[in-house]
C-alpha cells in the first residue's frame, strides 16, 4: 500500500527591496538566498551601484537560508564597492551569521546585527 | 514510489514523503529513508530537494535550529556542486538520498550525479573567492565528506555521527 501525498514544494524565493538614505543604498532581502535567487540580488546591486551611492548595505536580517552562492555575491560586491563605496552587511539570524562566520567572510566584510548599526557604521 | 508533478518538474520521492508499507521499519525504528530522484540537475531542483529534505529532517531528527541549518546547508552545497560541475553544457539528473540510523544517531545524506565532475578549486580562499566555497562549506559542516568519482558519475556522501548528541552550539 502506498500513501499518496501531493506536496507543494516551492522554488526558493527572495524578495529584494531597495531603499535610499541620503547617498546610502540599502538592499534588503527576505527569503532564501541560494543559487536560484543570488543572481537576482547581484543584478539589483549592480543597478543600484550605477546610481552612484557613497555606501551600500545589504540587509540579510530577514534571510532564512544563505548558501555559498549568496556569500559569493557578498564577496563580489565587496570587491565592486572598494575603494569608492563603503560596504556593510546586516545579518542577525543563525542561518546567515553561522555560514558567514565559518567562511571567514566577517574578516573581510563588516557584518552588523541590524541595518541601523550598519547605517551608522558606513556614515562614520 | 510517489511522483508529484510540480509545474514542469517531476519530483519523485519515497520515504517520509511517500512511503511503502513493505519497507516500513527496516532497522528497529529507523525512519524510512528520504529519496528525491530523477530530477534535472538545475537550480530549481536544488531548492525543491532542499525543502523536501528539510521537511523529512524536521520530522525524523530532533535537531536544534543551528544543527538543522548546518545539515541543510551542507546538502545544498553538494546538490549545487552537482548542478554546476557534473554536466558541462549537457543535461542530466541529480539524486538526493538520506537515512537516519537511530541506534548510532548517524545521519547520512548522499548526492549522486551521472556526469563528469570537475573538482572545484578547493584551495581558493573563501574570504575572497567568488566561487569554490561549496566543498569548503561541506567539509566545515559535515563530520565526514566522502567524494567518489568514477566514469559513471560522482557520489558525495555527507555523514554526521552522534548527530543529536553533539549539536552545533547556538550561533
Amino acid at each position: 500500500m502506498h500513501h499518496e501525498f501531493h506536496n507543494t514544494i516551492d522554488v526558493a524565493s527572495c524578495m529584494i527591496d531597495e531603499h535610499w538614505r541620503d547617498t546610502t543604498v540599502i538592499i534588503s532581502c527576505a527569503g532564501e538566498l541560494d543559487m536560484n535567487t543570488a543572481p537576482d540580488l547581484e543584478r539589483r546591486i549592480a543597478v543600484a551601484l550605477q546610481r552612484g551611492p557613497t555606501a551600500m548595505i545589504v540587509d540579510l536580517t530577514r534571510v532564512g537560508f544563505l548558501a555559498s552562492h549568496g556569500m559569493g555575491v557578498l564577496v563580489a560586491t565587496h570587491t565592486l564597492c572598494s575603494p569608492g563605496v563603503r560596504f556593510a552587511v546586516a545579518a542577525s539570524g543563525r542561518a546567515t551569521r553561522r555560514p558567514i562566520q565559518l567562511m571567514g567572510i566577517a574578516d573581510v566584510i563588516a557584518i552588523h546585527d541590524t541595518v541601523e548599526e550598519a547605517v551608522v557604521a558606513v556614515a562614520t | 514510489m510517489n511522483s508529484c508533478s510540480l509545474g514542469t518538474y517531476l519530483v519523485t520521492m519515497s520515504g517520509a514523503i511517500s512511503t511503502s508499507d513493505d519497507a516500513a521499519d527496516p532497522g528497529g525504528g529507523d525512519p524510512l529513508p528520504f529519496r528525491c530522484s530523477q530530477n534535472p540537475a538545475d537550480a530549481n531542483t536544488v531548492s525543491r530537494a532542499r525543502a523536501a529534505f528539510g521537511g523529512w529532517l524536521q520530522q525524523h531528527c530532533p535537531l536544534t535550529t543551528t544543527t538543522a541549518h548546518d545539515v541543510l546547508l551542507a546538502v545544498n552545497e553538494a546538490l549545487a556542486n552537482a548542478v554546476e560541475h557534473a554536466y558541462a553544457g549537457t543535461s542530466g539528473n541529480v539524486d538526493l538520498t538520506a537515512s537516519y540510523d537511530v541506534a548510532h544517531d548517524t545521519l547520512t545524506a548522499t548526492v549522486e550525479d551521472y556526469g563528469h565532475w570537475r573538482l572545484p578549486n578547493a584551495t581558493a580562499d573563501p574570504r575572497f573567492s567568488r566561487r569554490g566555497r561549496g566543498l569548503v562549506l561541506m567539509r566545515a559542516l559535515a563530520e565526514d565528506t566522502a567524494i567518489e568519482s568514477t566514469e559513471a558519475g560522482t557520489r558525495v556522501r555527507l555523514t554526521w555521527h552522534l548527530l543529536t548528541r553533539h549539536q552545533a552550539p547556538a550561533r
